[in-house]
């Protein structure tokens, strides 16, 4: 009995370390290719400049990259979205670039988060 | 009593496992301390390299009207975007590069300027809320100060993580190996405490085991003493018996012993 309440501890302790070590990345088959620039735009608005990639092996279609701009406090101050390729097939390995623009930067602007929206594409 | 015994072992158990946790935490937060350091001096590294991507993109094209599109696929077609932010294999997932004013010779380079932006004078990183900011200035010949800044943006959260998923064999082996340590310590302890006394306040006799004992005691002291006056009376009697009849030399077979067994 007592070797029994000293192993459970243990036990959840491993379980614990391995829940930990999950990574929590996102699983999508469509990612970022590399980090997005972030740039001034000619008159005063905002210019996200990046790249998507298409891990799967089967092809995508209708890929679309969301911005969101928000506060200290998770609030979505400002969103942006843009269509890569206007909709194409984006096939397996395949990049493609995308420009996304903000009208003006919100003084409360904290951290900026991106999503990504695909549909699967037939042969 | 026995409730009580094991609410302690558990809180004992529960102290030991948080004692482990804890080491394994100071372990982590020097891991995590270095990984972080040396990814804060990569991160400084490539926001240099991509500030001379800058210049020599300025240089070259400043003159004519651009976009902050052309300027990535310029950095993408030199540096390589994947090869280039895989430091620890934790990637950016944002970096800004904006110019000052006023820019060399008049240029235009429109989608990548910035008016009144602060520029530090060397390189500076910010910590805040779980994400590093790496700042880095960049220069140019013609101008006397810095042409522009470069800012990458990463998160710690995910370094955390990356640092923890590539030690979680090491943690797992520290976790074992004091649990079994600890759980060593724990038979050696119970070990001594079987050598205590057989009986006392706190020995293996219990109040209700020498009550019982007691009992069994007075019961059997009845009996020898019972047994002892029958002896006696007995005795009495056949004295008795003799002296009536006034034949002394008679022994009686039946008082001599306990009976013939077969």
């Amino acid at each position: 009995m007592k070797r029994t309440l000293l192993a459970v501890p243990l036990l959840l302790a491993v379980l614990f370390l391995a829940a930990c070590s999950g990574s929590g990345e996102d699983d999508s088959l469509v990612r970022l290719d590399g980090p997005i620039l972030e740039t001034d735009g000619p008159e005063g608005g905002l210019e996200f400049n990046g790249a998507v990639l298409n891990t799967a092996e089967f092809p995508v279609q209708s890929v679309y990259v969301v911005i969101f701009i928000k506060d200290s406090r998770e609030n979505t101050l400002a969103v942006s979205s843009v269509l890569v390729d206007d909709g194409a097939k984006l096939y397996s390995d395949e990049s493609a670039f995308f420009t996304a623009t903000f009208e003006s930067l919100p003084p409360e602007a904290y951290s900026r988060e991106v999503e990504i929206y695909y549909e699967l594409a037939e042969e | 009593m026995r409730l009580n015994k094991k609410a302690v072992l558990l809180f004992r158990i529960f102290m030991v496992e948080m004692g482990i946790v804890a080491l394994i935490g100071v372990v982590f937060y020097f891991q995590f301390d270095t990984a972080k350091k040396e990814f804060v001096s990569k991160t400084r590294a490539i926001a240099e390299t991509i500030g001379d991507q800058a210049t020599s993109f300025y240089e070259q094209r400043g003159e004519k009207p651009t976009t902050s599109g052309e300027f990535y696929l310029f950095l993408d077609e030199r540096l390589g975007r994947e090869k280039l932010f895989n430091t620890f294999g934790v990637s950016p997932k944002f970096f800004s590069v904006t110019f000052t004013e006023p820019r060399p010779e008049g240029g235009v380079a429109a989608g990548h300027f910035m008016k009144d932006s602060y520029l530090p004078e060397g390189h500076s990183v910010e910590s805040y809320d779980g994400k590093i900011s790496v700042s880095v200035p960049f220069l140019a010949a013609q101008t006397e100060g810095p042409l522009g800044i470069v800012k990458i943006d990463s998160d710690t959260r995910t370094l955390m993580k990356k640092v923890f998923a590539d030690n979680f064999l090491l943690y797992v082996a520290i976790l074992v190996v004091l649990n079994n340590q600890a759980f060593i310590l724990h038979l050696f302890s119970r070990r001594k405490r079987e050598e205590i006394p057989f009986a006392g306040d706190e020995g293996y006799l219990k109040e209700h085991s020498i009550s019982a004992l007691r009992i069994m005691h007075k019961v059997l002291g009845d009996i020898i003493e019972d047994h002892s006056s029958e002896e006696k009376e007995e005795k009495k009697s056949a004295e008795g018996k003799s002296e009536d009849s006034g034949t002394g030399n008679v022994i009686s077979i039946s008082n001599a012993g306990p009976g013939v067994k077969k």
